[in-house]
């Protein structure tokens, strides 16, 4: 039996669920708990070293890159329509993929952790989490980055990362029923993932969907895949947004 | 050459199937392609872009990829411009060796190794603008320097160039960079003690990524790899170096990758002297 191990319901579990979904094969979510640093328990680091806080366990493996899994569990189950016969629609859905988990996965935790906590909440949390031994340190050029940008503009960098991310969906959704080629692939369920937890995350999103990526987003909804894993997700009890930050 | 076509058209129509790689020295990200090609035995045309100039923001190249990033691949008209995703195109479009497994879950643990690697490789590209890059491109006017800059395309790539060129790293963004490396490095070693190559018993695009970004590190942070500490990260480099493939490619190098014959030497690995 496949398990999701996840501490909030964004995109990544969301990603992972409706991927299973469509490829009908069962299974079950665990949830962990991120305000107390749940990921970073011994029992969770046997499935991931790094402590990751979305993790897929299927056929003996423990997957903590949620994009990486989706790609496993489509290649495992040989499913072509999710990916493609072609090397270079299957170059372009990979990089569809992580270019949008990597523009905007981080800026929505971000953004949606620091619209919807409590202040109060937040402090406390960042107090703790400065004292966390387990707690990973940002480096590389992530963290000059980092370091560089105001606490105050953090918020509007984070949008913006995130409009554009928006906007180049647009863009292959103008001419296009789907994001890469002519088929329904990985990319369209990441690409929705990630949308939907931009819809909860921050005001007006869907407004400022161009009319035919609001039609591939209707398109998206009515899929059983989405439903069934809206449904098996929101029966887990996580929530959308409470993917707190671990780089202090 | 079909009937009609000039020389020069048929020329063009031939060439439409041999890759067309863009890019600078065979040097981390830039490096990847020219590495998965030498690999794969396969005949390319190399353009070469030349970073210190900044020549991959100039009109002929953000013609091809407006972003302005390197490398580029041009094959069979299609474009592509992510680094570590072009290796798999390669190998699936290319004959020759294979350098991705067949089973998923083989094929899930390289992917996720050249993920590991890249994370990794931001704290080498930190460390080494600071020690030898950043003094490089700072070593222009600051007008030059500007009017380069300007040609970016994109604000939020002006302002990252902006910075790095600017870059005074602090003590604890040199010190969390110079860990993180040691601490990769001893992760490679520890892979490595139970397999030959990082992804399971066959060389696969994770050695080609993870190789195309540490290969210089005896010589440009040797207290990271002292072979003593890590025996089996040092094994593997050797063995990669010894790969035809490898010495081939970096006799493509221009700049920064010419230290790959010094390491070589270091490693005390032959290369044909025919090679520069």
């Amino acid at each position: 039996m496949n398990r999701i191990i996840a501490g909030h319901g964004g995109a990544s579990t969301f990603a992972l669920a409706t991927t299973l979904e469509e490829l009908g094969q069962p299974y079950t979510i665990s949830s962990l708990d991120l305000s107390q640093f749940e990921q970073w328990d011994e029992g969770h680091r046997r499935h991931s070293a790094a402590g990751e806080p979305v993790v897929l366990l299927c056929s003996g493996l423990a997957m903590d890159n949620p994009l990486l899994a989706m790609l496993y569990l489509a290649e495992a189950a040989d499913a072509c329509d999710l990916l493609s016969q072609d090397p270079a629609d299957t170059y372009q859905i990979q990089a569809v993929m992580a270019q949008l988990m990597g523009q905007m996965s981080g800026p929505l935790a971000y953004l949606g952790w620091h619209s919807r906590t409590p202040q109060t909440v937040q402090r406390d949390y960042l107090d703790r989490l400065e004292r966390h031994p387990q707690r990973p340190v940002l480096s590389g050029w992530s963290a000059v980055w980092r370091d560089a940008v105001p606490e105050d503009q953090r918020a509007s960098d984070a949008r913006a990362k995130v409009d554009k991310a928006m906007a180049m969906i647009a863009a292959r959704l103008a001419n296009n029923a789907w994001l890469v080629g002519a088929r329904f692939s990985l990319a369209d369920i990441m690409a929705f993932a990630l949308l939907r937890e931009a819809r909860t995350v921050l005001d007006g999103v869907s407004a400022a969907f161009a009319p035919a990526m609001g039609q591939w987003f209707a398109a998206m909804e009515r899929r059983h895949s989405v439903s069934a894993a809206q449904r098996r997700i929101q029966l887990s009890g996580l929530d959308t947004i409470s993917c707190a930050p671990v780089f202090a | 050459m079909a009937q009609g076509l000039s020389a020069s058209q048929g020329a063009l129509l031939a060439s439409m199937d041999r890759p067309q790689v863009y890019t600078w020295d065979p040097n981390s990200n830039s490096g990847k392609p020219l590495f998965v090609l030498a690999e794969k035995g396969a005949e390319f045309d190399y353009h070469y872009i030349d970073l210190l100039e900044f020549e991959q923001h100039g009109a002929d190249y953000l013609a091809i990829n407006p972003a302005g990033t390197v490398p580029t691949l041009i094959h069979n008209q299609r474009t592509f411009t992510e680094s570590t995703e072009m290796g798999e195109y390669l190998d699936a479009a290319l004959p020759g060796p294979r350098l991705v497994p067949t089973d998923p879950a083989e094929r899930y643990a390289m992917r996720l190794r050249c993920r590991l690697t890249d994370i990794a490789a931001e704290s080498i590209s930190v460390i080494g603008w600071n020690n030898s890059l950043g003094p490089m491109v700072r070593s222009k006017s600051p007008e030059e320097l500007e009017r380069l800059i300007a040609r970016i395309p994109t604000e939020e790539r002006r302002v990252s160039w902006r910075r790095a060129s600017e870059a005074s790293f602090s003590d604890r963004q040199l010190a969390d960079a110079q860990a993180k490396i040691v601490d990769y490095v001893r992760e490679l070693d520890a892979v490595l003690a139970k397999s030959a190559w990082l992804a399971g018993p066959g060389f696969t695009l994770a050695d080609i990524m993870t190789f195309a970004n540490f290969y210089s590190l005896p010589l440009s942070n040797p207290v990271a790899c002292q072979e003593a500490d890590v025996p089996c990260f040092i094994d593997w480099l050797r063995r990669i170096y010894a790969r035809p493939a490898t010495m081939t490619t970096f006799a493509l190098a221009r700049s920064i990758a010419m230290r790959a014959f010094k390491v070589a030497d270091m490693l005390n690995v032959p290369w044909r002297e025919d090679l520069p």
